[in-house]
């Protein structure tokens, strides 16, 4: 026989024992690498256990390390590390300081006081002061800074409902004293609405490092490539696309925390179960969850702590409605009747979820218990379409961003109910990224896209803002955003609970976004913490300073 | 029957003669015609469905009526696998296809007119062979849009390079032989003397390389759909049924989701490869290809 044909048939059989040896071998499998040291020992039977790296994955890198220019939610697990924000917002509501020790709501509900911390030191040594939270406020509403994250300003004296100030020091943050801040709001507001929504956006950066810097240029400054803030962890450097690298804070105000480095890998969702069980990855976070095709697999996993976590998150499918034949708001009903929501939370989401009636999950403050979503009904979709006169040959282009599986997958069964129903789709599987950019061009017809949520009820609120970014349905109808703008500027909340109900029942009958699931936020981390708040990481908080990790 | 006549049949009983007798391209011609009838035929037997969901419930494990079971998301395994090896296959053998159809007229023109055709062909060859091809096959996907086209497209117009210089090569002795000199001092056209006397005497090499190409298209075409560039859903090759199987849990404890299409896959090009041995050995023992 010639050589060739020896040496493809010892290929064939090595190649089939491979195969062999994968199936057998295949599962289960968790060798743990990192040993925690131990710290020394004081006389105190309580010295924390120091663990030395600490490794959390995220599913994508973050675009760029300026919190107010991101794209989706990725670069938050680095910044809640690196940043301070005003408050700390736990996963049941409550409020807890952070960089502002306590605060107070005047009596017309129009000027909120904080009172900072005295003891705030920036990772260069520089006392943090009030001074710091005015610039952040100035900087970013300068209508010359490039930021699609500043409608999270838009409450504030001075701004327009995009978050932009025509005149950047006139607007209604002031430094009373070093350590005492004012903001002034436009109408009386609920306090809970700016800490638990808008604040925990709003990272406080420092004046003395970015002072000089050109807002028309901000992105390119070179602080951004290496940012300093106050946060619990330094930032060391960033191989792109990878990961990132930190370094503990041992000054930090709130105390030191129990590692000496964290690590933020940049893994595929594919990696992280096979991760934590080869003790690579310590931790997931809110953007790098646990896929739901590895969730059962947790249930058995020695050393791994699973926990599905509620989140105020929800997935949607956004609408163009800027096209003529998405003006009629029966044909959006009619997509959202055609729509086997249960499918898809017993299929796909094995049941870690709830149908979603609107943007809030049955388990939020302001849900409405009185309205019912849309029934899963494909006759009367069908008969809807018809009443509306939709044309049943136009082919619809469909954005599925990647990323997220059961979304990816959601999309595949979505195609089929529509067509189901005579609406013909064509899906476009693109990165995260591309999917908003297109969708902000108004590019397609239809979307999948999907909200982090908060305990707070304005979140909504950016999505039907006409005219601005955040607006993917390019709905131009202002009236929901008018209610929704009248309800956040409620007080208190037995005043904002009635408008956010009529706006619950208004989101259902307009359907300017169709509605579709809540996910439960799927986490996990292995044995090696004794304290770790994972309830509160799909509120983009994780309290890294708080660990304590086990022998 | 003339002597021509009688010697041409007697060149290719010959070659079939040694063709047969090479086993593993006998095996690999009977896997490919098992494949290929099986992912042809069955379909229209079994009315195999592979786009619609929720036949059964998602991940279903094998059962009498699905014997692969179920996808994520409802669909029938067994149907996508024999779907996705028609996708997977054509995929093959058309951007083989368009390879040849751009290569062999590019090669043969060079070696045939010499001069300034073949320094401009020979360098734009050279040119297309310095990129590295599944680089550049993904960046071009990526720009186009993946789908079933613009990757047999793509494939085809990056890998047309190894047709061009091996027609070339082989032409180019050609050209130096008589009977060639004998066709031209007859009267005939350049464009006659390169389709009927240089073309088929050259056609050889083409066709083993092509069987080769064929598999390698195959599976550059897995490796795109593997990493979620290819061919997109609903449809099915079998390299998207693998980019499906990337979970651990779905390696480990559900291995009819990924194995059937993994070993088709080795054995369809396997087999491809073989019957090129075997070509190559039927055609000229002597050859070096």
């Amino acid at each position: 026989m010639h050589k060739s044909k020896i040496i493809k048939l010892l290929c064939l059989f090595v190649v089939v024992g491979l195969l062999a040896g994968c199936v057998v071998g295949c599962g289960g499998g968790s060798n743990e690498k990192a040993t925690p040291e131990q710290g020394s020992k004081t006389e105190s039977s309580t010295a924390p256990v120091k663990h030395d790296v600490v490794t959390m994955v995220m599913t994508s890198a973050a675009d760029t390390l300026n919190p107010y220019n991101i794209s989706g939610n990725y670069g938050d697990v680095i910044f809640d590390q690196i940043f301070d924000r005003l408050v700390y917002v736990t996963a049941s509501g409550k409020v807890l300081p952070r960089l502002a020790d306590s605060w107070e709501m005047s009596s017309d509900y129009k000027v909120a006081t904080f009172h900072l911390n005295k003891n705030v030191k920036w990772h260069d040594g520089e006392p943090f002061t009030a001074d710091d939270v005015v610039f952040t406020a100035q900087l970013i509403t300068n209508k010359d800074v490039v930021s699609n994250r500043r409608s999270y300003f838009s409450s504030i004296e001075g701004t327009d409902e995009n978050g932009v100030a025509a005149e950047p020091s006139k607007i209604g943050v002031v430094a009373v004293d070093p350590y005492t801040l004012e903001i002034h709001f436009k109408t009386p507001t609920d306090i809970n609405a700016f800490l638990q929504l808008d604040s925990t956006r709003i990272y406080i950066l420092p004046k003395h490092l970015l002072k000089d810097a050109d807002p028309a240029h901000l992105d390119a400054d070179p602080y951004f490539q290496k940012p300093v803030g106050t946060g619990c962890c330094i930032f060391d450097k960033q191989v792109p696309g990878e990961r990132y690298e930190l370094t503990a804070n041992k000054d930090y105000f709130l105390g030191t925390p129990n590692f000496n480095k964290m690590v933020i890998r940049v893994m595929d969702a594919a990696s992280i179960v096979p991760g934590l069980m080869s003790g690579e990855v310590d931790l997931t976070s809110a953007q790098g969850e646990v896929p739901i095709s590895d969730w059962p697999l947790l249930k058995d996993a020695k050393g791994i702590v699973p926990a599905s976590v509620k989140s105020y998150g929800y997935q949607y499918m956004t609408i163009n409605c800027s096209k003529e034949y998405f003006k009629d708001a029966r044909v959006r009903r009619a997509f959202s009747m055609a729509i086997n929501r249960k499918n898809i939370i017993d299929q796909l989401l094995f049941g870690e979820g709830v149908i979603a009636v609107g943007p809030m999950p049955p388990h939020h403050p302001y849900f409405n218990q009185a309205i019912a979503g849309d029934p899963y009904d494909p006759e009367g979709a069908k008969a809807l379409l018809q009443e509306a006169g939709w044309d049943f040959n136009r082919e619809l282009e469909f954005f599925v961003p990647t990323g997220n599986k059961v979304r990816e997958n959601s999309a595949t069964l979505i195609q089929q109910d529509l067509a189901a129903v005579g609406v013909k789709t064509k899906l476009q599987v693109m990165d995260f990224t591309t999917e908003i950019n297109y969708l902000r061009q108004s590019k397609g017809d239809l979307g999948l896209l999907g909200g982090a949520g908060s305990i707070d009820p304005d979140d909504v609120r950016i999505l039907l803002a006409p005219g601005t970014n955040m607006n993917f349905s390019h709905y131009d109808d202002p009236s929901l955003f008018e209610l929704a703008t009248e309800a956040r500027n409620k007080p208190t909340f037995e005043e904002r609970k009635p408008l956010y109900d009529e706006l619950q029942k208004k989101l259902v009958e307009e359907m300017p976004y169709v509605w579709l699931y809540h996910a439960n936020v799927l986490m996990a981390h292995r044995d090696i913490f004794e304290n770790i708040p994972v309830e509160d990481f799909p509120n983009l908080n994780y309290a890294a300073y708080s660990w304590t990790f086990k022998e | 029957m003339s002597e021509l006549q009688k010697k041409r049949n007697s060149y290719y009983t010959d070659v079939f003669k040694r063709f047969k007798r090479h086993k593993l391209a006998m095996f690999g011609i009977a896997m490919l015609t098992i494949i290929i009838l099986a992912v042809l035929l069955l379909p229209m037997i079994f009315k195999l469905d592979p786009y619609t969901t929720m036949v059964a419930p998602a991940l279903s494990r094998p059962s009498v009526k699905f014997i692969l079971g179920t996808d994520a998301t409802g669909r029938d395994n067994f149907a996508r696998l024999l779907y996705g090896g028609r996708v997977s296959l054509l995929v093959g053998l058309a951007s083989t296809f368009i390879s040849i159809i751009i290569g062999v007229p590019l090669g043969l023109i060079a070696a045939y007119y010499r001069g300034i055709a073949e320094i401009v062909i020979m360098r734009i060859v050279d040119i297309f062979m310095s990129f590295p091809s599944m680089v550049l096959i993904m960046v071009l996907v990526s720009i186009m849009g993946p789908s079933i086209w613009s990757v047999t497209v793509v494939i085809g117009v990056l890998e047309w390079t190894q047709f061009a210089r091996q027609i070339y090569g082989t032409a180019l002795s050609i050209r130096e032989k008589e009977y060639i000199e004998a066709a031209r001092a007859v009267g005939a056209s350049d464009f006659r003397i390169i389709t009927r006397y240089i073309l088929p005497n050259s056609i050889a090499p083409i066709l083993i390389a092509a069987t080769f190409r064929t598999a390698a298209a195959m599976l550059q075409e897995s490796t795109l759909s593997f990493l979620g560039m290819g061919v997109q859903p609903p449809q099915a090759s079998w390299g998207n049924i693998l980019y499906n199987a990337q979970s651990i849990a779905i390696l480990s404890t559900r291995p009819w989701m990924w194995v059937p299409a993994g070993i088709l896959l080795i054995l369809t090009v396997l087999s491809v490869n073989f019957v090129g041995d075997g070509l190559r050995d039927a055609l000229d023992p002597k050859m070096k290809v």
